[in-house]
């Protein structure tokens, strides 16, 4: 009897923590995500892009964080050293920490998928933790003492201020339609994948300016172009990253890819209908489809499958945007935050609610 | 309430920046010092000779043909310049005049190496701002021009073209067919290029208004090339000085100058694009337009006493050799003026007042050229000054910190 | 020096040389206070004066030469060794007129000064330093004086492009890369 539960109270959760939807797979996802970016980004630019390391170079990613571990590492004279070397692995610890929340695959049998971490206020947590990350670099920036770092961070903390608030307004806004402050619970109540009958598709076309908001905010808070002031490297070497070497560097790399599987599964999640596909066709043997995926083992794959495939394809427009664009100044930016995306994502939270208290009463959508 | 006296105005503390001698931005070594308030540029200091190799003393003891090639090392990316200026600046203290075919080919070479080089420029802008794909794009497409020179001269760099008295290799028809060809893809590619600067808003954002040089300062500092013409000052030695095909060029009356009124980096950027279109044309016209004959004229190998002032717009701007001889085969003096040197004061002016994000680019502007390190600038964390350390006080202090540091294991 | 003399080669007043001649007249006439008019000539390339002046008077000459005929491209300035003297050549490009005029100032040896003209000019502050580092020629009243070409731990006393410059640490020799490197220094 002690053996049977330590087994299913220790165990498995371990694992799940430590390898299947969590640590290692995280990890994982990292990698292939910067190596499609990668790989994808250079297509589209006319190169070839890692090409030699295992199958198509996609290995490159794992390659480079092994070699830059075993570089050396080197701390600035004048950099307040504790905290320098702080900062990496609060940045990686707190970008693993906030894939935790996705709900990819879970070990309830029941219908719908919980995160590992999941309770009520979860996005509130995600929200701060990713409003930390600018933070800490922000810091990370200060720490190092050089000139360079600290234009980039000052330009982080411009940034900042202005893509956070969309940011936030585009994530909380499938919780206003859905009454809910829990990541997971917001996805299983609008796919009505937790039991119950889901959202009506009017409620989709709510969605599309949130989404919309949400890529380009990501796009900044992800530090890529044209949003890559913070370390641009023609202008000021590298940005707030220039004194980091060997594992400092290879933490935050890593970090910087964890987080952009984050961003990618928060889209799925909140705006693409998370690990669900075939589930979501009105027809009754997809229902039942749906139910044995949940039941049975085999669901850990079809899911974990779908939100890569899913994932993937914001993966592909994030990186799409990267090619297309010339980098923006700071006041720019600052000026396109306030003045485009801030108010754009504010004219949607009243379109919502007028929607919501007006329209959709009298047409009669539930 | 406060009264307006009390009032404190803040303003962010003062730092230096260097950019350079090394940094992601310069292809080249050159150290050029911000003083930054914010995101301000207040002061910006150019500093130069990281490059200097003597050449002009060097010069003073080979003969004429050693000196084609030692010119030619000058720059990798305007070596038919120096080449090519150098070897009409021998012909003009000879006072020999060389045949038209040599001329023209001359002048072919002069042409296609501005195509490559202002694309080069056009890439190393698009990458300036951070618009790799663009910086990619235009890469590939010189390589079309990079063959067409290899194809002509023989060589992608350093073509070796010219020689005192003509030039070195013929033009054959099927040359001139590929030529042709590969003309008419640039010259579609050029204009792509030329929208997508233009109308893509990124990239136009960043250039459009920055690095104001206004027509009275690029006159007062003597600015040349596309530098000073996109301040609307008329400064072209093509036309202003014609050599060699040039003048057949500007009497046809189908090529004019290109001016643009705009004073900032797009001002630049266009005029640029524009005479890559022009040069594109102009190589046309000289291959439909190729006399015959022969391609080389002897020159004896001493040279009377004469002093010449050959000048040469390069794709940079005014190219100017100074040449004195005293009748041995060995010249007495030779003075060389890369365009980038005119360009420095008028760039220290272009960079105040701007953004540090605008530094790049305000820099890549002129299309600096400059080359090998001899010193090296330190910045003191502590007070945010600066010096700069030869190269033997950094290696007597790098030896010493090591000697006092052993090397930790890791 | 003879050399010197024989390097001088005027153009024939021909209907080639139509416009160069008038402009050089014009000249030697308005500056004759501060011109050498012996060495002073239109070469026989096209387009080419070349005008010895009086060291003291080079701003004068400037001055004048922006207030009448706005003479503002300076294209650059050369030095050159003569033996007894230095000699310094600023080397203007008249636009309108599509004619370049190169000014020229002899100083002597012994005490090589003359007049700056960066102030007139503003382009002048690169080369007037590169010259003073080259060849010893000061201008006198530059309002930047620094070092821009030469290596920082250079002597002050040697300038490498006078003909006497003898290479003390033997520079040049250690620069020529012809041949093997003996085997000590590999």
């Amino acid at each position: 009897m002690m053996q049977i539960n330590l087994l299913t109270e220790l165990v498995f959760p371990a694992l799940w923590i430590l390898f299947f939807p969590g640590i290692f797979f995280i990890t994982f996802l990292a990698l292939l995500w910067e190596w499609m970016d990668r790989k994808v980004y250079a297509r589209l630019q006319n190169r070839m892009g890692p090409l030699h390391t295992g199958w198509r170079g996609i290995l490159q990613p794992l390659a480079d964080f092994l070699k830059l571990v075993g570089k050396e590492d080197l701390t600035p004279k004048r950099a307040d050293k504790r905290s320098f070397a702080a900062v990496p692995v609060i940045m990686l610890i707190l970008s693993i920490l906030l894939c935790m929340f996705l709900p990819i695959v879970d070990l309830n049998p029941a219908p719908g998928v919980q995160g590992i971490l999941s309770f009520e206020g979860d996005l509130l947590i995600v929200l701060f933790i990713s409003t930390l990350m600018a933070i800490l670099i922000v810091l990370g920036g200060y720490f190092s003492s050089s000139p360079y770092a600290q234009t980039g961070a000052a330009r982080t903390g411009m940034l900042l201020i202005s893509f956070e608030i969309p940011l936030i307004i585009a994530l909380i806004t499938p919780a206003i339609l859905t009454g809910s402050l829990s990541i997971s619970t917001i996805m299983n109540t609008m796919l009505g994948t937790g039991g119950g009958s889901g959202l009506s598709l009017a409620y989709g076309w709510l969605l599309i300016i949130p989404f919309i908001v949400y890529i380009i905010s990501l796009q900044a808070e992800l530090e890529r172009i044209p949003f890559d002031v913070s370390h641009a490297e023609t202008e000021i070497v590298h940005g707030w990253q220039v004194e980091y070497s060997g594992k400092k560097l290879a933490m935050i790399h890593m970090a910087e890819d964890i987080l952009l599987v984050f961003g990618a599964g928060m889209a799925t999640t909140l705006f693409l209908g998370g690990p669900f596909l075939l589930e979501l066709i009105p027809l009754p043997i997809f229902q039942e489809f749906g139910l044995f995926m949940a039941s049975n083992w085999f669901g850990a794959l079809y899911y974990t499958l779908v939100f890569m495939f899913k994932s993937a394809l914001v993966i592909l427009v994030l990186a799409n945007m990267r090619t297309l664009f010339a980098r923006w100044r700071i006041d720019q930016i600052v000026r396109a935050g306030w003045k485009v995306m801030v108010p754009i994502a504010l004219f949607n939270m009243l379109l919502i609610q007028i929607v919501l208290n007006l329209v959709f009463p009298a047409i009669g959508v539930v | 309430m406060t009264s307006s006296e009390k009032r404190k105005v803040i303003t962010p503390p003062r730092v230096s920046i260097p950019i350079g001698p090394q940094h992601p931005a310069l292809k080249e070594p050159g150290m050029f010092k911000l003083t930054v308030e914010g995101e301000r540029i207040i002061d910006a200091e150019v500093n130069i000779g990281y490059n200097h190799r003597g050449i002009e003393k060097l010069a003073e003891q080979k003969t004429f043909t050693q000196i084609l090639y030692l010119v030619e090392r000058i720059c990798g990316i305007c070596s038919a310049t120096h080449n090519g200026n150098f070897a009409q600046a021998s012909e003009f203290a000879a006072e020999v005049d060389i045949p038209d075919r040599a001329k023209f080919i001359r002048t072919l070479t002069w042409e296609l190496e501005r195509i490559h080089s202002h694309i080069l420029w056009l890439g190393v802008a698009f990458h300036e701002v951070g618009f790799d794909t663009a910086f990619m794009y235009t890469w590939r497409d010189r390589e079309v021009v990079m063959d067409m020179l290899e194809d002509l001269s023989g060589n992608r760099v350093n073509y070796a073209m010219n020689t005192v008295g003509g030039v070195r290799r013929d033009v054959s028809d099927d040359l001139k067919q590929r030529h042709l060809k590969g003309l008419d893809h640039l010259e579609e590619r050029m204009e792509y290029y030329r929208d997508t600067a233009i109308y893509e808003k990124t990239f136009w954002d960043r250039i459009n208004g920055v690095g104001m040089l206004p027509t009275s300062v690029a006159k007062s500092t003597s600015a040349v090339g596309p530098t000073a013409r996109g301040s609307n000052v008329p400064v072209d030695v093509r036309f202003n000085d014609p050599t060699m095909a040039y003048v057949n060029l500007r009497d046809s009356g189908e090529f004019d100058m290109i001016l643009s009124d705009r004073c900032d980096i797009a001002g630049r950027a266009v005029v640029r694009v524009l005479e890559t279109i022009q040069s594109i044309q102009m190589c046309r016209w000289l291959l439909n337009n190729l006399p015959d004959g022969p391609i080389r004229e002897r020159v004896r190998p001493r040279i009377q006493p004469n002093e010449v002032l050959a000048r040469y717009e390069a794709p940079r701007g005014e190219c100017i050799h100074y040449l004195i001889t005293n009748g041995t085969d060995k010249p007495d003096r030779l003075k060389i003026r890369a365009p980038t040197h005119a360009n420095w004061v008028s760039m220290a002016h272009t960079l105040r007042g701007g953004y540090i994000a605008d530094a790049p680019i305000t820099l890549a502007a002129i299309d600096p050229c400059f080359s090998c390190t001899d010193r090296v600038a330190i910045v003191d964390s502590k007070d945010e000054s600066m010096e700069l350390v030869t190269l033997d006080t950094l290696r007597v202090r790098a030896n010493k910190w090591y000697a006092e540091n052993p090397r930790r294991v890791a | 020096m003879s050399d010197a003399e024989s390097e001088i080669r005027p153009a024939p007043r021909e209907d080639q040389y139509k416009e160069e001649y008038a402009l050089f007249d014009s000249l030697m006439d308005e500056l004759s206070d501060y011109a050498i008019s012996s060495e002073s000539y239109v070469h026989k390339q096209p387009r080419r004066l070349f005008i010895q002046i009086k060291p003291e008077s080079i701003r004068d000459v400037v001055q004048y030469m922006l207030d009448t005929y706005d003479l503002w491209q300076l294209s650059t300035l050369s030095g050159r060794d003569l033996g007894d003297d230095l000699q310094a050549c600023y080397h203007f490009f008249f636009n309108d007129k599509k004619i370049a005029i190169t000014f020229r100032l002899n100083v002597p040896r012994e005490k090589p000064e003359y007049p700056s003209i960066t102030d007139l000019v503003p382009a002048a502050e690169f080369v007037e330093n590169e010259i003073r580092e080259l060849y010893g020629l000061v201008p006198v009243g530059h309002p930047k004086p620094r070092r821009c070409e030469l290596p920082e731990n250079w002597p002050d006393n040697e300038f490498p492009l006078r003909k006497d410059w003898e290479d003390p640490r033997g520079l040049m020799e250690r620069s020529k890369t012809t041949g093997p490197k003996p085997k000590e220094e590999l």
